[in-house]
């Protein structure tokens, strides 16, 4: 080292070392701290995004239910009105509920936004006259992100 | 000549240490902030896993509050509230809609860090009235 002086037979700190090693120290510290600081920021945001993502599933888990509370009501008041699909899917759509369809399977289906590009789809039996009148046979969130430009696609040509 | 060069190496030193010392408050700054972010983010992450782990549990049970209890809400001021020690709080409402074809129950689920609220999940369950 160009700093260590040798004198006799010592070696003694010239000018100008601690310097050089001060600096060093403190760009490997700065480096360091900012690594650590950017890896923190990222992890806050992919927690955002995380409880973005699992609130907006359950608010529309949350309006799903309240869709069948009304629908439910519906179907107790109106079992004996009304008979067939299109009467039903008239009657929710006069009451605001006309995300709702019935099949003439007897086959209820609706779609909530859950929010980033997904949907709740509900679908299940809907027997008016029986009990229990609505039987849930799917609850799904699907997603309607396709694969962006920077997703390497090897099935494409 | 020995004296001159002592002299300066005493100056430099002197130096160093200044600016490494007002360096180093700088660089622990950056450190403290970003120990601060990402213990925020693990609260924030453990409030939500919480909070999802009660929705899921009064989903599947029928008594709610007897669900709260067993989660370890207690009942304070009407608020059945959860405090850990991990620096969240959880806060749970239920409010009931009954009506002649089934009741709805919606528990509101607050997540608070200190009194600054985290989020707010609802808990939302239809249950039809027993067959006549």
């Amino acid at each position: 080292m160009t700093n260590l002086r040798k004198t006799g037979s010592e070696y003694r700190v010239g000018v100008g070392a601690s310097s050089v090693l001060m600096v060093l120290v403190v760009l490997a510290l700065a480096a360091l701290s900012l690594l650590s600081l950017g890896s923190a920021r990222s992890n806050a945001a992919l927690s955002d995004r995380n409880r973005t993502m699992t609130l907006g599933y359950y608010q529309a888990a949350a309006q799903a239910q309240q869709t069948l509370a009304a629908m439910d009501e519906l179907a107790q008041e109106n079992a004996s009105v009304v008979t067939d699909a299109s009467g039903w899917n008239a009657l929710f759509a006069r009451n605001g509920l006309g995300n709702i369809t019935v099949g003439e399977d007897a086959i209820f289906s609706f779609t909530l936004d859950a929010g980033a590009q997904r949907s709740l789809v509900v679908e299940g039996n809907f027997t008016p006259a029986l009990f229990p009148r609505l039987t849930l046979t799917r609850h799904e969130l699907i997603s309607h992100s396709t694969e962006t430009d920077n997703t390497l696609n090897l099935l494409e040509p | 000549m020995r004296s001159h060069q002592n002299n300066l190496l005493l100056i430099e030193m002197v130096i160093v240490i200044l600016f490494f010392a007002l360096s180093q408050a700088v660089v622990l700054q950056v450190f403290t902030k970003a120990q601060q972010i990402n213990q925020d983010a693990q609260i924030a992450d453990h409030a939500l896993m919480r909070a999802e782990d009660t929705a899921e549990t009064l989903a599947a049970q029928a008594d709610t509050e007897a669900a709260l209890f067993s989660l370890g809400f207690s009942l304070q001021d009407q608020q059945y509230i959860l405090t850990d020690e991990d620096g969240y709080r959880l806060e749970a409402g239920i409010e009931r809609l009954s009506q002649p074809a089934g009741i709805l129950t919606t528990v509101e689920i607050r997540a608070y860090q200190k009194d600054h609220l985290l989020f707010s999940l609802p808990a939302v369950q239809y249950r039809e009235a027993t067959a006549p």
